[in-house]
């Protein structure tokens, strides 16, 4: 039966059903338990944001509080990995991946590879992405292009609760490494969620609305900016299709190009910097795949290619909203050779 | 944690290791937190009597040059 909780929730009470059927599921991380010294109480942090809360006494030994040392405990879930568990290791903030971005890229990504297909690293890094909570240019970055980048690696943006969980399962039954990427202004949002464990494949996007008229591709939070958009759209008679990719690695293209190919138009919205970001590879996907269907030239919605302003004056203009959106896919549809 | 702010705070454990050793008089180390104190309560101010920043300087201080 599904009931409305938070994304927080969700990913939440994705970790404790998969605990619960996998005893080879841990999670670790700074704070997870509790804090150093902390008994972990039920009362306790469960991570900054309180995602991992009541875990600790759940599965006791399986949730462990780490050293401020991604370098370390990254080091240590993928090794973890390798040897038997299913290490969900959270990094508190994407931006910190700088630290242990050799264990990530040229361990992890490249074990299944460099050993001739015989190693299995099933290591889920969950980790906090995006501005909008006035955090500043070192905690709101939006960084999954460069871990898109790497082969090797699973790229994982969940948009809602109902996709929070069901992203979160399969990334934790999947044997490659996945980087999981929870937009931390999405945390409170609230939606429907089977309580029954469910998974929701990689690589298959989700057609969030259909349209005729023009097609957006938005991205993690930004799926609830292009579902604005189009409802102010709809009232003056453009009918947008949204789809959600859900993962930029693997890729859905089919479903992107099967719909460009309806609409002849295409906007692509991600809050990430626009040079060698999802919005570029999207719309050369589409220019190369698609370009007979195309009507007028791509948009692209990001942020500009500057760091995150910590005045919030000037991170609202940072961020792609609705009427930037809606500007673009005017614009698509009022283009004229 | 009261315990380990009291006995690890590096900062307390900095003044204590030099002013023991004899590098720095407390008194030194004491207009050093004066005059930090003094510098962020001005930016502070500054701050917050400054014009809201405009679109414009969404650009500003990236590069030396672009």
């Amino acid at each position: 039966m599904a009931r409305t909780i938070s994304y927080r929730e969700a990913i939440n009470e994705a970790l404790a059903q998969e605990m619960e059927r996998d005893p080879s599921v841990v999670v670790m991380g700074e704070d997870n338990a509790g804090g150093a010294g902390s008994p972990g109480d039920d009362d306790a942090w469960g991570g900054v944001l309180g995602v991992t809360k009541g875990l600790y006494h759940k599965f006791p030994g399986r949730v462990l509080d780490t050293p401020i040392s991604g370098s370390a405990f990254i080091g240590a879930a993928v090794g973890a990995a390798t040897a038997g568990l299913r290490p969900v290791a959270e990094l508190m903030f994407i931006d910190f991946m700088g630290v242990c971005f050799d264990q990530i890229y040229n361990q992890a990504a490249k074990f299944r590879y460099m050993f001739g297909g015989k190693a299995v690293t099933p290591v889920v890094i969950r980790t906090m992405y995006g501005a909008g909570l006035n955090a500043a240019a070192q905690h709101s970055q939006c960084l999954y292009p460069i871990f898109t980048h790497i082969p090797g690696l699973k790229v994982v943006l969940p948009s809602s609760p109902y996709e929070a969980k069901g992203l979160l399962i399969q990334s934790i039954r999947d044997d490659d490494p996945v980087i999981f990427c929870e937009h931390k202004a999405l945390y409170d949002t609230t939606g429907e969620v089977p309580e029954d464990s469910y998974t929701i494949p990689f690589g298959e996007a989700n057609v969030v609305r259909d349209g005729d008229d023009v097609t957006i591709v938005a991205l993690g939070r930004m799926v609830s900016v292009a579902e604005q958009a189009a409802a102010g759209l709809a009232r003056q008679g453009v009918e947008a299709e949204i789809i959600d990719p859900r993962t930029t690695s693997p890729l859905d293209a089919d479903t992107i190009l099967e719909s460009v190919e309806n609409t002849g138009r295409l906007v692509v919205v991600d809050q990430a910097t626009p040079r060698c970001g999802m919005a570029c590879d999207i719309s050369a996907l589409v220019a190369q795949e698609a370009f007979g269907a195309l009507r007028a030239p791509i948009e692209m919605v990001t942020a500009p290619h500057t760091p995150v302003p910590f005045a919030q004056s000037l991170e609202a203009l940072y961020i792609p909203d609705a009427q930037k959106v809606a500007n673009a896919v005017k614009k698509t549809m009022d283009w004229k050779k | 944690m009261a315990r380990a702010r009291e006995s690890l705070d590096c900062l307390k454990r900095f003044r204590e290791h030099v002013t023991a050793a004899g590098f720095l008089e407390p008194s030194a180390l004491d207009a050093i937190n004066i005059e930090v104190a003094d510098l962020i309560q001005a930016a502070v101010a500054d701050a917050k009597q400054a014009p809201v920043p405009t679109a414009a300087d969404l650009s500003t201080d990236v590069y030396v040059s672009y």
